[in-house]
């Protein structure tokens, strides 16, 4: 065969733009579909991403903190012994770091609370009062009264389900039992001044929160603690906090630990969350796809008339496949862009206010979801989900053009 | 009047551009057999974590002395559990059991922990929850126990003990006076849920009778009934018992957290389906229109011979309609296919997981239809459907002859 029947790719691409143009409808038509397609699956991704996003900083902030720097083995003995012996060594590290946003030192234990004839067991914590509101939200779940004092105070508060269950009221004289590191068991009067609902149910069913120095005088523990949590100033320097850490504090007794090893179950929940949006998100894309194949077919089966016509006057088959495929790539990456754009632009102005799901369930939160969810455009989601939809709709886009090639040229002129 | 011979053109129309109509028809029902898929994952999704969160320990309703579940004082003990149970029997429940629960401090050698300590029917208990399943170290509590204990993994693990140790739970009894006794561990839960690896111990409901000095003392009667019949029963003991003054309450109640969590959990999924059945709406629109457009020539010629704008409106109605009817059909058929498919091999997802049961989910999850949902989504897309077939009606009853005939 000469070289001088090979079109050459400028032909090509102005053959298929002026395909595009001569009709206008058509073409906009498909493209709407598109648009429509790759806007609507972008708004979804990013409600799943932002609700994901919601729930990891609810987490994070409801108690956890990013990072948790304790004695090494004190997460899995939870025992007192087990403390940070020279808590200052560590707060060096942590100051002036612009990664991190805030800290605190914390003691943590198991102990009963008790009024009257009621009882229930509970996790004490002690924590600054005025570091931990760098640190967690917690100070803006109370219900009733007010937030710990700093100092040696008295002050106590209870998680609501404990509160309700020993049926303590604010003012309450509330005596807390521990055992101290030298495994003495002690008891201790604690007012109660305020009452916390995180929305957590492991949370607000076992909280007794203390000041971390009403703590350390009554454990006699001297300046020490068991926790030193982080609160990172972005998710993405978690991991590279916990390496700086572990780096530093190597040798030292210490085990460095993100908020994924805190709680496994929240890890797992998340996991499935993201597992769950992924399935629907595929169900989705195979839809839109669907939808953009569709549009082409029917969009080419009312092209059988002019592909004859073309066939007719000896314009070879591969050309004709070459040329729709061309005019598919135009118009699939033309659609991914607008649509991309439209979807962005959509989830930017709902990110304003969020949208509010409280209608199909009263205004609180549980299991760290919130009842507004505020869409969130997240580049890897976008590269991923779009990437898919863009390569997937390209080799949609092959089939109409090998149609095309199928074309009976006598059955083609025939239709009117 | 409309002439008859309108439907048959439509008719024609439809079979005559068999390829067309299927290709229309099939944008619809893949759209809905979507939809029918995401709705009956969801909901079996849902249903496979309430089994699961009854299972775990609460059961499907409690009944207990009145303000017993908000302040669980022994004092608040059931008056008259024999009467209750000879009540729920009545009802035709067979699944039920007794408990008696108080809070107490369990302590090791090494350290304590305060844990919720709950007597069981060890012969009745795996009739209500799946307690015995998750039993990973030891056994399950036996009737001829005598102050054997369970604890969950966490709360083991913290105090230190193994299998066949000794665990001294120390509590008070419904005077306020402290008692303590000594309890043998002989099996470890692991669940990985909330709340049941940490802070709970069990044991038989005679030991801990004894130890609180509660001969028959219960506080809770735990039942277990098909998630449909739960409202019915709870309104039928409430009225029942009305003069006993106990309280009836469904998981619901309970753990209201976990009702509302599954109904924002919908809401989210709501929120998806809308998008979803607009991209369909959207989809059948446009098809529509692509359709149309290739006949503007067609519908030019129907008016030069006489055809009113109405009639060549209603026509394309119709044609809309059949389409959307066939479509509809074609979906629920396709639909519940792949529902029929997936709920007999269930859908795997610890290969996205990686993980097996987690918040109350297993890994294999069964897609289940709920019919009302199957109602709503088959409406919405019927409605949809006719709605995107107006739109093009209406425009190409407003075509001019002689312009639409010059189309090619």
């Amino acid at each position: 065969m000469s070289n001088a029947k090979r079109l050459s790719l400028t032909a090509y691409l102005s053959l298929a733009l002026r395909n595009l143009l001569r009709n206008p409808r058509r073409t906009g038509i498909t493209l709407a579909t598109m648009i429509f397609g790759i806007a609507t699956l972008t708004l979804l991704s990013a409600l799943n991403d932002g609700w994901l996003e919601q729930m990891r900083d609810n987490f994070i902030l409801s108690f956890t903190g990013h990072i948790q720097i304790h004695a090494s083995g004190f997460e899995s003995s939870q025992n007192l012994n087990d403390h940070i012996k020279a808590p200052g060594e560590v707060i060096l590290l942590l100051q002036d770091s612009p990664e991190i946003q805030g800290w605190t030192q914390r003691i943590r234990t198991s102990g009963l609370v008790s009024l009257g004839g009621s009882s229930a067991g509970v996790q004490i914590m002690a924590t600054d009062p005025e570091q931990e509101t760098w640190v967690t939200h917690m100070h803006r779940g109370l219900k009733q009264g007010r937030w710990l004092n700093p100092g040696t105070s008295h002050d106590l508060l209870l998680g609501i389900t404990v509160a309700q269950n020993i049926g303590a009221e604010i003012g309450d004289r509330i005596v807390l039992m521990a055992q101290r590191p030298n495994g003495e068991m002690v008891s201790e009067i604690f007012f109660l001044r305020g009452i916390l609902e995180t929305g957590a149910p492991q949370i607000d069913r076992t909280l007794a929160l203390i000041p971390l120095n009403a703590a350390q005088a009554w454990f006699e523990m001297g300046e020490s603690v068991t926790d030193i949590v982080i609160r990172a100033s972005s998710h993405e320097n978690t991991a590279s906090l916990q390496l700086q850490f572990n780096r530093k504090l190597s040798g030292g007794g210490y085990e460095i630990l993100a908020w994924q090893d805190l709680d496994p179950m929240v890890r797992q929940w998340l996991e499935f969350s993201d597992a769950y949006g992924l399935i629907i998100i595929l169900v989705v894309v195979a839809l839109v796809l669907t939808e953009i194949l569709n549009t082409m077919l029917i969009a080419l089966h009312e092209r059988q008339k002019e592909l004859g016509i073309m066939i007719a006057i000896g314009t070879r088959k591969s050309q004709i496949f070459f040329m729709l495929l061309i005019e598919a790539v135009m118009l699939i990456l033309l659609g991914g862009a607008l649509g991309y754009g439209v979807g962005g632009l959509l989830v930017l102005h709902l990110s304003d206010g969020g949208i509010d799901l409280s209608y199909f369930a009263n205004a609180f939160k549980f299991f760290y979801m919130d009842p507004v969810i505020l869409p969130l455009l997240t580049l890897d989601s976008a590269t991923r989900i779009l990437g898919t939809t863009l390569v997937a709709a390209l080799l949609a886009g092959l089939y109409p053009a090998w149609r095309a090639t199928k074309i009976e040229i006598s059955q083609s002129l025939r239709t009117f | 009047m409309i002439k008859p011979v309108i439907y048959a053109v439509a008719l024609r129309n439809l079979l005559g551009h068999l390829r067309r109509t299927m290709l229309t028809v099939g944008a619809i029902a893949v759209g809905l057999s979507a939809l029918i898929f995401l709705w009956s994952f969801n909901d079996g999704l849902h249903r496979n974590m309430l089994q699961n969160f009854q299972d775990a320990i609460i059961g499907s309703i409690q009944i207990h002395h009145e303000g017993f579940f908000e302040r669980p004082e022994l004092s608040r003990h059931l008056r008259n559990p024999d009467k209750i149970i000879t009540t729920v029997e009545q009802a035709g429940v067979k699944r039920w059991s007794r408990r008696l629960e108080a809070f107490a401090l369990a302590a090791s050698d090494e350290t304590t922990e305060g844990v919720m300590l709950i007597g069981m029917e060890a012969d009745r208990e795996p009739v209500i929850t799946d307690l015995g399943k998750r039993i990973s170290i030891g056994r399950f509590l036996r009737e001829d126990d005598e102050y054997a204990c369970i604890l969950g993994a966490t709360t083991a693990r913290n105090l230190k003990l193994g299998l066949g140790d000794p665990v001294v739970m120390i509590g008070y009894d419904r005077f306020g006076a402290l008692v303590a006794e000594e309890f043998t561990l002989v099996g470890i839960i692991t669940s990985g849920e909330m709340g049941l690896d940490r802070g709970m111990a069990l044991t038989n409901i005679k030991s801990l009778q004894e130890m609180l000095d509660m001969p028959d003392g219960v506080t809770d009667i735990v039942l277990r009934t098909p998630e449909d019949r739960i409202q019915q029963l709870t309104d039928e003991l409430i009225f029942a018992l009305s003069d006993e003054n106990v309280e009836v309450m469904p998981w619901s109640t309970m753990f209201p957290v976990m009702h509302e969590w599954i109904i924002l959990h919908d809401g989210f999924l709501y929120l998806f389906l809308a998008v979803v059945l607009f991209i369909v709406l959207a989809g059948e629109l446009n098809t529509m229109l692509l359709s149309m457009l290739e006949r503007t020539r067609e519908f030019g010629i129907f008016m030069a011979i006489g055809t009113e704008r109405y009639e060549i409106g209603l026509m394309l109605v119709f044609e809309a309609l059949f389409i959307g009817l066939a479509g509809t059909l074609l979906g629920i058929v396709f639909g519940t296919g792949i529902v029929l498919v997936t709920h007999s091999t269930g859908i795997d997802l610890s290969i996205l997981l990686g993980s097996t049961s987690r918040f109350y989910v297993d890994s294999l999850v069964y897609p289940h239809l709920n019919l009302d949902h199957l109602g709503t989504t088959v409406g919405a897309i019927l409605i949809a459907s006719i709605i995107a077939g107006l739109y093009p009606a209406w425009k190409a009853s407003r075509l001019q002859p002689v312009e639409a005939m010059r189309n090619v």
